[in-house]
């Protein structure tokens, strides 16, 4: 009785300053809202976002209420970037017109097309604008290098808006259908990035998202105008169906994250420096290998294991801790002792990555929930 | 190790793991003045082979005073040193709140004096035409309406690698 009072009063402790945290960057630290819609968008927001934190404090899970907020965040983003768009221009689809003016949203995986030509030509390929619009090229580079230093892959399981879609489906059945899937799938998405960084600075064209990118199908895609265009379309629903919804949904991994993705290779490159690991306590564990089944982005193998940590790849979904049944698996801070202090290493963690996920998307969550009251209301989205 | 140094660096572990944790808060609430600063590193900025390059000449046409030119500098963009073909942009704005449906414009782009082409198009169906010398081998790549203006991209061949022109009937000099 004690212990779940004491369990109880320390996870309220720890929510207050997330509560805080919440209403300043979800409402401007108001509690009033200009009408009807937004209070409701708010509030549901503002509660949405602190069940989850309390859960993760009070149960001592992490990957089960990530996840939720993780496929919440990216059915909600498509709908609000959607209708966004339809405001905007009156249409998902980008014309001519869209690049000729400079006009594109520049969304994070650009950042690895742009790149060489930032080292060598010192421009940006992409048509979109630096400052002052919507998805505007400075501040989505400065969120970009930002959560290198803070999370590093962690964006992939606390940030990406699109992530979610692929883990939603690896969720759906309880056993996977495909058992073994061969880790060294891993590797394409460092040869995909390698190839498009090299061919997007070459063509001076930002070539992944031209051709590949599968989130277009819930996003916005080009007008169709040619056959080229037919067959980009093409491509990138195949991508998009393939390795978001049919290959999770097979395996229970994140296939499109962990197998094809060249911002998900870039972004394993900077967990390299990050200081948040995934530690596995070599005398707790029994080799039972329930990690290295649950990861989603096989991060963790054999080698692994007899090395003590998850591999650079590791989103630090936390999927693998919530599992270990002698709870051998922990957030660690690289350069602190590997067995003390366990619970602050999560807590400084959680407080990171979940403020970073609260403050990128909660903006997006707002408005789709304004966006669905308008449906009720209205009849239309919009 | 050192207890004492084992101790030290896990003290700056975890003032590096606050620092993190700041960061993410420092990206949201400082975004417009770090964007701002972002925004002037001389890498940020986006490639002419998009915005059209810099405007080297705005001036009004001689045969309508309320249609502006723009007139871009040439871009013959590649990843090292410059491309064998690049394109020169111009933008029709027009002060009016419509554009006119058929606008005609002499360009000399250099401004070397001599005339390097004339542009014709409609601005309802987009059908456009080009009179230049042959032998400077340019063509329409672009001509569309972008917001309220006309977008005009005419194809060329990089001086650099280009042979020397000879005046002929086609050349707009010879109007």
């Amino acid at each position: 009785m004690y212990s779940t009072t004491h369990k109880l009063g320390k996870s309220l402790l720890w929510l207050l300053p997330m509560l805080l945290l919440l209403i300043f960057f979800l409402n401007g630290g108001s509690l009033y809202c200009s009408d009807w819609k937004r209070a409701i968008s708010f509030w549901l927001t503002f509660l949405f976002f602190g069940t989850l934190f309390f859960m993760m404090l009070y149960s001592g899970k992490t990957d089960k209420w990530r996840a939720i907020g993780f496929v919440t965040i990216a059915i909600l983003f498509c709908i609000s970037f959607m209708t966004n768009l339809i405001d905007l221009r009156g249409t998902v689809m980008y014309s001519s017109n869209e690049i000729r003016g400079c006009n594109v949203p520049f969304c994070h995986i650009v950042t690895t097309m742009v790149i060489l030509p930032m080292a060598i030509k010192q421009t940006i390929i992409f048509p979109g604008t630096i400052l002052g619009s919507f998805a505007s090229i400075a501040p989505m580079l400065l969120i970009v290098f930002g959560v290198m230093i803070a999370l590093g892959r962690g964006f992939c399981s606390w940030g990406c808006f699109y992530g979610g879609w692929d883990e939603g489906a690896s969720r759906i059945l309880k056993k996977p259908v495909i058992k073994k899937v061969s880790r060294g799938l891993r590797w394409v998405s460092f040869a995909v990035l390698v190839a498009i960084a090299i061919v997007s600075a070459f063509e001076l064209s930002p070539v992944y998202c031209d051709w590949l990118c599968p989130f277009k199908a819930v996003t916005e895609f080009e007008e169709i105008t040619s056959t080229a265009v037919i067959f980009k379309t093409i491509i990138f629903w195949s991508l998009f169906i393939g390795l978001c919804i049919v290959l999770p949904l097979l395996t229970k991994k994140r296939m499109q994250c962990g197998t094809f993705c060249p911002m998900g290779a870039l972004m394993s490159i900077s967990n390299k420096i990050n200081i948040f690991k995934v530690k596995i306590d070599k005398d707790k564990c029994i080799n039972c290998k329930a990690c290295t089944k649950v990861c989603p982005t096989l991060s963790i193998g054999e080698k692994d294991i007899l090395k003590g940590s998850a591999s650079f790849t590791c989103t630090k979904c936390g999927k693998c801790i919530d599992k270990c049944p002698k709870d051998a698996i922990h957030y660690h801070i690289a350069g602190t002792p590997v067995n003390k202090g366990q619970s602050a290493t999560r807590l400084i963690f959680l407080y990171a990555a979940f403020s970073f996920m609260m403050i990128l998307n909660g903006g997006s969550i707002m408005q789709a929930i304004v966006r669905i009251l308008n449906l009720i209301t209205n009849g239309s989205l919009m | 190790m050192n207890k004492a140094i084992k101790k030290t660096i896990s003290v700056l572990a975890y003032i590096w793991a606050a620092i993190c944790l700041l960061t993410v808060f420092v990206i949201f609430i400082g975004s417009n003045p770090l964007s701002s600063l972002i925004a002037k590193l001389p890498f940020v900025k986006v490639d002419p082979i998009y915005t059209g390059g810099e405007i080297v000449k705005s001036y009004r046409s001689t045969s309508d005073s309320l249609l502006l030119i723009q007139v871009h500098e040439p871009v013959f963009s590649a990843l090292i040193g410059e491309s064998r073909n690049g394109f020169i942009q111009m933008e029709f704005v027009p002060s009016a709140p419509a554009l006119p449906q058929h606008i005609s414009e002499i360009i000399d782009y250099d401004s070397d004096g001599t005339n390097d082409f004339e542009v014709t198009f409609d601005t309802t169906t987009g059908e456009t035409s080009l009179k230049a010398c042959p032998s400077k081998q340019m063509s329409i790549s672009v001509s569309t309406r972008v917001e309220d203006h006309w977008q005009v991209r005419v194809a060329l061949p990089n001086p650099r690698y280009a042979s020397t022109c000879t005046t002929c009937s086609n050349c707009p000099n010879n109007k």
